[in-house]
C-alpha cells in the first residue's frame, strides 16, 4: 500500500493480491499479474480455475474482494471509459437484427479513435460478411465478430477470455494470425484459454492458474516443457504398481482392470523400460496428457479444484 | 457518437414488423373503423376529435414500450455486457432508449392525427394540430421512463406479455377505449385518475378543450415517471452485481 503513490509504471495490466470468493467458493485466491506493453500472455488453466474471474475483475464488470487491479495505469472501470481496452467476453452478445457492419459500426462509434470498420472486420476475417444480418450467422463466425468488437477501439490491451470457443480448425489458424498482427503493432494482449498449444503457440509467456491460484508464470517455452506430460497405457494384467511407477521416465502408475495407465515426463524412456522388463504388456498407447494431468505434475497436488 | 447510437435504434425500429404494422398501423385503422362509432361531444370536443388524440397516445405509448422492451432482450442475449465493455456510460444507454423510444413515437402520433385530417373527421388549424402533436409526444415522455423501468423489469421471454399487458390496463382504466368521466363509477375515476395515461390524453386534447391536469395530475405523472427510474435503477444495479 505504501509503494502506490511511487509505483507509476506502464504496465497494461498490473494486479497484486487479488482475491474473489463467491459465497463459500474462493475463485481467485491472491494472485498477482503483471502485462508488459506490446506482451502477449496466455492464461492457462483448466475451467474453474479462476481465469473467467480473474479477467472480469480486469475489466471492472466485478469488483475484487481485495488486492489492486491496474489497466493501463488507471482503475479497470476507467481504463475502459477511457476507450483504450478491447475485450471479448464469451458471454458477449449481439443484437440479432443488426448487420455486421452496423454491429461493429456501432461500437466503433462509442469509441474516441477507433480502427477504420473495414479494417476490423477484415482482421476479423468477415470482410465478406458486412451485409450479413448477426441472426444468420454460425457460432465460429459470431466469435469472430466479437474479436472485431474487442479491436475495433484500437486498444492498448485486447483481453480475449477463451477466443477460439466454437471456432472451427481454420478459423482459428487465421484468427491467431490476425491476434499477433494486433500484438506487432505494440498492443498488449492477455487470452485466457484451456488448450496448452494455443498457449504455446501464440503467446510470449505463459500464466498458468489452478483452484484460484498462479501456479507458474514464465516463457511459453519454460511452462510447455514442465507440463509436458504424457500418458501411457497398456494391457498388462498382472504388473505391480509400485515397480511400474519406479520405471524410468515415469511418475505415477494406475491400474483400471487389466490396463494400466503409466504418467510419465519421459515417455521414451518409460516405454522402453515397460517393454523389457514386462513382457505380458500389449496394446500400447502414447498420448499427450491434458491439461488436468499437466497441472498434477506441475503442481503435484491432488486436482482439488472449486 | 449519439447520431450513430440513435440512428443504429431508429434504423432497428423501422425493420421490426411489430413496429411498423402493430404500433403504427393498429392504432391509425382503429381510429378508421372504430372512431366514426363514436357521435356526439366528448370532453368538449367532437368524439371523433376524442378518439383520434385517444389512439394517437395509443400509438405512441405502444411505440416507447416497444423500445423499453428491447433492454430486457439485451440483457438477456448478453448486448449489455458487450456495451458495457465500451466507454458508453450506463446512464448513456439508458438515454438513448429514452430518446429512441421519443422518437419512434412521433411517427405513431403524426399518422393517426393524418388520418385525422385526411378524411376529413378531424378538423383543426394548423397550430392546433402542431399543439396537439407537440403537446402529445412530450406527455409521453413519463411513459419513455416506465417503458426502460419495464424493460428491466421483465425478461426477454415475457418483456412483449407484460408491455402487452400494461397497455391494456392503462387503456381500458386510463380513459382511452372509453371515456371516463363524473358520471362514471367512483373505483374506475380513482383508477383512471392513478394511471398515466388518463392524464397524458387530458395534456394531450388540452389546446382544444383548454382543460389542463390539476397539481394531483401532474403529481400523478411525477410518481409514474419515479417509478420507472426506480425500476431501472433497481435491474441495473442487479446487473453490475451480477458475476457469470
Amino acid at each position: 500500500m505504501t509503494t502506490d503513490l511511487v509505483t507509476q509504471t506502464q504496465d497494461a495490466v498490473s494486479v497484486s493480491a487479488l482475491r474473489k470468493t463467491f459465497g463459500a467458493v474462493t475463485a481467485v485466491d491472491g494472485v498477482d499479474l503483471t502485462v508488459a506493453p506490446g506482451e502477449v500472455v496466455a492464461l492457462l488453466g483448466p475451467n474453474g480455475a479462476g481465469k473467467t474471474t480473474t479477467i472480469e475483475m480486469l475489466l471492472g464488470l466485478s469488483r475484487p474482494d481485495s488486492g489492486t487491479v491496474r489497466v493501463l495505469g488507471l482503475d479497470p472501470v476507467a481504463a475502459v471509459r477511457s476507450g483504450g481496452v478491447g475485450a471479448m467476453l464469451q458471454s458477449g452478445g449481439l443484437l440479432r437484427d443488426l448487420s455486421v457492419g452496423e454491429t461493429v459500426r456501432l461500437v466503433a462509434a462509442m469509441h474516441r479513435s477507433p480502427l477504420p470498420v473495414g479494417r476490423a472486420l477484415e482482421l476479423a476475417g468477415i470482410g465478406d460478411l458486412a451485409d450479413r444480418r448477426i441472426e444468420t450467422l454460425s457460432g465460429g463466425q459470431r466469435q469472430r465478430v466479437l474479436f472485431a468488437l474487442a479491436v475495433v477501439p484500437d486498444p492498448g490491451l485486447a483481453v480475449l477470455a477463451e477466443p477460439t470457443v466454437a471456432m472451427d480448425v481454420e478459423t482459428r489458424r487465421a484468427f491467431w494470425v490476425a491476434m499477433h498482427e494486433l500484438a506487432q503493432e505494440g498492443r498488449s494482449v492477455l487470452f485466457a484459454t484451456h488448450y496448452l498449444d494455443e498457449a504455446d503457440q501464440s503467446a510470449d509467456r505463459i500464466v498458468l492458474m489452478a483452484a484460484g491460484r498462479i501456479v507458474a508464470d514464465g516463457p511459453a517455452t519454460q511452462i510447455k516443457a514442465a507440463v509436458d506430460v504424457r500418458r501411457v497405457r497398456a494391457t498388462l494384467p498382472a504388473g505391480d504398481l509400485d515397480r511400474l511407477a519406479s520405471l524410468p521416465g515415469v511418475s505415477l502408475a494406475e491400474r483400471q482392470g487389466a490396463t494400466v495407465t503409466l504418467t510419465c515426463d519421459d515417455a521414451d524412456a518409460a516405454l522402453r523400460a515397460l517393454v523389457e522388463t514386462e513382457p505380458g504388456a500389449c496394446d500400447f498407447e502414447v498420448r499427450g496428457a491434458d491439461l488436468e494431468d499437466a497441472f498434477l505434475a506441475l503442481t503435484g497436488s491432488t486436482g482439488d479444484r472449486s | 457518437m449519439t447520431f450513430t447510437y440513435l440512428g443504429t435504434e431508429l434504423r432497428r425500429s423501422f425493420r421490426n414488423p411489430r413496429y411498423v404494422f402493430f404500433t403504427i398501423g393498429v392504432p391509425v385503422v382503429l381510429f378508421l373503423v372504430i372512431g366514426n362509432a363514436f357521435k356526439g361531444d366528448v370532453f368538449g370536443v367532437s368524439a371523433q376529435t376524442w378518439y383520434m388524440v385517444n389512439m394517437a397516445v395509443f400509438g405512441a405509448i405502444g411505440a416507447v414500450l416497444g423500445v423499453g422492451a428491447r433492454i430486457a432482450d439485451e440483457r438477456d442475449s448478453g448486448w449489455n455486457r458487450q456495451l458495457r465493455l465500451t466507454p458508453l456510460p450506463p446512464l448513456g444507454y439508458v438515454a438513448g432508449k429514452v430518446m429512441t423510444g421519443m422518437l419512434v413515437a412521433l411517427p405513431a402520433l403524426v399518422l393517426v392525427c393524418l388520418a385525422g385530417r385526411l378524411t376529413g373527421a378531424v378538423q383543426l388549424g394548423a397550430t392546433q394540430w402542431a399543439e396537439v402533436i407537440g403537446l402529445g409526444w412530450v406527455a409521453i415522455l413519463p411513459m419513455a421512463v416506465v417503458g426502460v423501468g419495464l424493460g428491466y423489469f421483465s425478461s426477454g421471454d415475457n418483456a412483449q406479455a407484460v408491455n402487452g399487458g400494461v397497455i391494456m390496463l392503462m387503456s381500458m382504466f386510463g380513459g382511452i377505449w372509453f371515456p371516463i368521466d363524473a358520471t362514471s363509477p367512483d373505483w374506475l375515476r380513482v383508477t383512471a385518475h392513478s394511471l398515466p395515461t388518463y392524464w397524458i390524453t387530458q395534456i394531450t386534447r388540452a389546446p382544444l378543450t383548454h382543460v389542463w391536469p390539476a397539481a394531483g395530475g401532474w403529481a400523478v405523472l411525477a410518481v409514474w415517471v419515479a417509478l420507472g427510474a426506480r425500476l431501472a435503477a433497481r435491474g441495473y444495479r442487479r446487473d453490475a452485481l451480477r458475476a457469470a
